[in-house]
């Protein structure tokens, strides 16, 4: 085998060419409608991706924010200027890969007409070119690092529509394209794991889900090349690779198997009135619609449809056939090598479709709940597939089926003819000095932070520390306060146990950190004081914390005031059990 | 076009198609992936040709069949017609009417189309002359049958064409449209698809008088199309694609999308006049902005042209310490006409000093509705054929297509 890899991960710091915020927790005001067209690219042809999108005529509905849209992601305004930030924090990741940057960034357009950009494309531009990451197993090229922007978030779709939130749309998505030199599952976990650490410590990307997704492209010794999306799961990217690797060694089987050559242009049938006094849902609710049921004859292709491509994992080549449908916007198709009777078909219905459709041992019939409109070209592009004696280039979507990856047909690959230049931004040339400037932003490597951590807080904790959420929080921290252990201590024990008691969330919980600290080098508050505070704190005291402190009493007792309390007290136990939390024991032994 | 190779100063090894850069300092390269790439010149230490490949023609507008209405769709230029130079990546006036036409098959269930290009500028660049040749562009399509007719503009000026064509043909004897798009045609989400169906399936439509008007999108959506009266359309944002508002009066009609419903609001003139036809204009008239602090000296320096428009504050005013100047210049024998600058409204000069004071001098415009674009045409259509200052004042002051209206309605925003 031999695979890639192609990363996408999130940018800190506002949008790529406007200046909205990303709030995700934003609720819309309002919606607009839109439709797309295709349009010819640069060469005056039809990208095939981008057509096949548009004959599926939707309608796009857009839901309109306040801080996280304006008019930019409504496609009303054109982008005003690249986002300094988010082309520091690439260009940083450049050097940190061994990468040339490029003389002038020019900014693409990558034609996308499924509706996830209300321009009908994906702005996109590449930094740097001819990089490289020294793994134990040996060099690997970064082709390209891109900068480019992040699509809407899908919020419903069905056939003839769309909804998108544009919340997200137009994040800065650095994209890290390996060459295809990996060889084995094991390498591409590697190397994606190796490319997440880098780009983490950068501190410049976003965190959390969803904010880094892994594209791999994957082909094997007489199979095809397939581009599989949306994995944000490293950890099973070993399982997805297996079973791509699988999938294709199964239909090379199956090739030798299907008969092509009685494929012609099976008649399709309208079998609505077979189903009128029906007990099936599924037809009913279609029937009641308006949709109809609608079927062909796949000469001589019994049992093949079930043929399972991936043992166990329901991934039969009926469901490859079924994908190709699913682009005409149905839901999916029903055949004959499937049980009938889970789908609430009986049996006089079957013969008389098979009776219908003449149906002969060898034969299979497939099912198309749709409009005849729909159906038509449902069973065009199902019966393109089915004509494919070869394993087809594709792009495939990631899915998770029984605590393994698989992976289903989403378009097409999409050629060269998506690409044409944006001519709202002029070339935004890189000097040296901007390039002297990202410097300072390179990431360290993990095992050059690990040894300056390690001295601060010991091994364990260090690695600990390099995998949270929190690293560069503490770093902050700790360049302020000088008190590594303390603050890794707030940070990986006081916050994690506050969280399991607390309701409030546990981003919110964080940012209050730098306050308690400033409380505790004042004197105000005890170390011990710093985790009670952290569970106990309501959601309307966030703005002040000394709201908390002083509902649960919680104020420091200065050290002279303290030791004549324990002088009081016959035993400290007695002592600690009232003052434990505002006084600090190691100034009473002193 | 050359495939070329080309290595950098730091070790760049670049193979990819030669573009034409619009920056001499840069190559601009398209790499296989198909993005483009500048390489600063100064930087290539080694560059050779690998082969030369021979450029794809472009779409072919494919011949089809028409019935119904004779259409005519005149194209002027614009983002309408403009598509990606991929050569210098700027947006290029260039999209011939054929090619327009291909990119929306629907048309041709409307009716016959007929396309013309009569000129290919950006609107900023249109001067009265192209008016005038658009104009006479019309008249030579409705000889030779024409129906209905579509006129694709850019939309800077959009509005200032509309209503000189206003002026210029009256009662025309078929629809006359413009339209436009605010996002150039080369781009999936374009208005281009919309504004143009919608402009052309009014011709299914009859009309009791026969408009000039300005069809474009109503909202952000791509729900439906307005259609402006041509002397009280503006372009009203400068990059929405419902830029064009219709201002004083409500749109004549809405056109749904995508059932091109066509929903009348009024016409501007109901007359059974035949079509009258004179291009005649004068391009000696200005349109200056008042504002405060406005220079005496400003004003002194008009006395070389025929005719002004003032755009006054709020009701119409000029300050009174440049009144002086401007009785001056009509005493010369300028004609002087005063425009709101609020766009919405009407000129009224009875009701402060100020205004009674302009009166007096002698101004053109009190109780006219007109947009101060629409002031300028105007006066300038008048001064053509008109050079006596008290009939051009009698003209300018006497309503031909909706520019000065007897009655405001409430309207929603206003």
């Amino acid at each position: 085998m031999k695979a890639g890899l192609e990363i996408h991960q999130r940018l800190k710091g506002g949008k790529l060419f406007c200046s909205c915020t990303f709030n995700e927790d934003e609720k819309p005001i309002g919606k607009i409608k839109r439709y797309m067209h295709a349009v010819s690219g640069e060469q005056g042809k039809i990208d095939i991706s981008a057509k096949l999108e548009s004959e599926k005529k939707k309608t796009y509905i857009y839901n309109v924010y306040k801080e996280s849209s304006c008019l930019v992601e409504l496609d009303e305004e054109p982008p005003i200027e690249i986002n300094k930030y988010a082309l520091q924090t690439t260009i940083a990741f450049c050097l940190a890969v061994n990468a040339k940057i490029v003389d002038a960034v020019k900014v693409m357009r990558k034609t996308v007409l499924d509706g996830s950009n209300t321009s009908g494309f994906q702005r996109t531009a590449i930094i740097g070119l001819d990089g490289y990451l020294n793994m134990d197993f040996g060099r690997v090229k970064i082709e390209t690092i891109a900068l480019e922007e992040e699509s809407a978030g899908i919020v419903k779709k069905d056939s003839s529509f769309a909804e998108y939130s544009l919340s997200r749309l137009g994040i800065p998505l650095i994209e890290i394209t390996t060459d295809a030199s990996l060889k084995t599952p094991e390498q591409v976990q590697m190397v994606a794991e190796k490319i997440g650490m880098l780009l983490r410590m950068t501190g410049r990307v976003m965190r959390g889900l969803g904010t880094i997704r892994q594209d791999v492209n994957v082909s094997c010794e007489g199979g095809a090349r397939v581009e599989i999306k949306g994995m944000q799961d490293l950890k099973g990217m070993k399982s997805l690779i297996k079973n791509e690797l699988l999938r294709q060694e199964n239909l090379k089987q199956l090739i030798k198997k299907i008969p092509y050559e009685k494929i012609n242009d099976p008649q399709i049938h309208n079998l609505s009135d077979i189903f009128k006094q029906t007990n099936s849902n599924m037809i009913k609710k279609a029937l009641a619609q308006n949709k109809g049921v609608y079927g062909i004859n796949l000469k001589s292709h019994k049992s093949l449809l079930g043929f399972e491509l991936i043992p166990g994992k329901n991934r039969r080549y009926g469901s490859e056939l079924s994908d190709y449908a699913k682009l005409a916007g149905v839901k999916g198709i029903i055949h004959s090598d499937e049980d009938l009777n889970k789908y609430g078909i009986n049996e006089q219905e079957i013969s008389q479709i098979s009776q219908t459709l003449n149906i002969e041992p060898n034969d299979v019939f497939i099912l198309i709940l749709a409009s005849e409109n729909q159906a038509k070209s449902a069973f065009k592009h199902l019966l393109e597939r089915a004509k494919m004696n070869f394993i087809p280039q594709e792009t495939r979507k990631a899915v998770l089926f029984k605590e393994e990856y698989v992976s289903s047909f989403m378009r097409p690959i999409s050629g060269k003819h998506r690409m044409y230049p944006e001519t709202d931004l002029n070339l935004i040339p890189l000097t040296e000095e901007m390039i002297e400037t990202c410097k300072q932003f390179i990431p360290k490597t993990y095992e050059q932070e690990l040894s300056i951590l390690e001295k601060q807080v010991g091994k364990q904790t260090a690695e600990r520390l390099l995998h949270s959420h929190y690293l560069f929080l503490y770093k902050e921290l700790v360049s302020r306060y000088n008190k590594p252990k303390l603050i890794a201590n707030i940070f990986l024990n006081d916050l994690i146990a506050a969280k399991r008691k607390n309701k409030v969330e546990e981003e919110k919980l964080s940012k209050i950190i730098p306050k308690l600290l400033d409380l505790f080098v004042k004197q105000k508050i005890t170390k011990k004081a710093i985790g009670k505070i952290l569970e106990e704190i309501t959601e309307t005291e966030l703005h002040d914390p000394s709201l908390t402190i002083n509902r649960l009493n919680l104020e420091k007792i200065e050290k002279e005031q303290a030791k004549k309390l324990l002088s009081e007290y016959p035993n400290i136990k007695e002592f600690m059990k009232k003052y434990g939390l505002r006084v600090e024991m190691s100034e009473l032994k002193r | 076009m050359d495939k070329i190779f080309i290595k950098t100063r730091d070790g760049k090894q670049i193979t990819g198609i030669r573009l034409r850069s619009n920056d001499e300092k840069y190559e601009l390269i398209k790499l296989e992936s198909g993005y483009d790439i500048a390489i600063k010149k100064s930087n290539i230490v080694e560059q050779k040709l690998i082969e030369q490949i021979e450029e794809s023609s472009p779409l072919k507008p494919t011949h089809f069949e028409q019935t119904g209405k004779k259409i005519f769709l005149l194209s002027t230029g614009g983002t309408i017609s403009s598509k990606v130079d991929y050569r210098t990546g700027a947006v290029n006036t260039e999209l011939n009417p054929d090619e327009l036409l291909e990119l929306i098959p629907e048309v041709r269930k409307i009716g016959q189309i007929h396309a013309k290009s009569v000129f290919n500028l950006l609107s900023e660049n249109m001067r009265v002359e192209n008016w005038q040749g658009l104009a006479n562009a019309i008249l030579d399509s409705i000889k030779e049958g024409a129906e209905h007719i579509v006129i694709t503009h850019g939309t800077d000026t959009m509005h200032y064409t509309a209503a000189a064509l206003s002026f210029m043909i009256q009662n025309p004897s078929v629809p006359i449209i413009l339209t436009g798009s605010q996002r150039s045609s080369d781009r999936g989400s374009s208005d281009t698809y919309i504004n143009l169906l919608c402009s052309l399936s009014i011709a299914n439509y009859s009309f009791n008088s026969n408009p000039v008007a300005i069809c474009m999108h109503e909202k952000e959506d791509d729900t439906s199309c307005i259609l402006i009266n041509g002397v009280n359309a503006r372009k009203m944002h400068s990059s929405k694609r419902s830029a064009f508002k219709s201002c004083d009066v409500p749109p004549l009609a809405h056109i749904d999308y995508p059932s091109l419903k066509f929903r009348r609001n009024w016409e501007p003139i109901k007359s059974n006049k035949s079509m009258k036809v004179d291009t005649r204009m004068n391009d000696n008239v200005a349109l200056i902005q008042v504002h405060p602090n406005i220079k005496k000296e400003l004003i002194r320096g008009l006395d070389k042209y025929d005719g002004i428009v003032f755009s006054g504050t709020g009701f119409g005013h000029i300050p009174e310490y440049i009144l002086k100047e401007v009785s001056m210049l009509i005493e010369s024998g300028i004609s002087v006409a005063i425009a709101p600058q609020t766009i919405f409204g009407r000129v009224n000069l009875n009701v402060y000093s100020a205004g009674r004071k302009m009166l007096e001098i002698g101004v053109i415009g009190n109780k006219a509705t007109w947009t101060p674009e629409t002031a300028l045409v105007k006066l300038m259509w008048v001064l053509g054929h008109e050079k006596d200052i008290k009939r051009v004042k009698k003209e300018m002051e006497t309503n031909i297509c909706g520019e000065i209206q007897n009655r405001l309605i409430l309207e929603e925003g206003f």
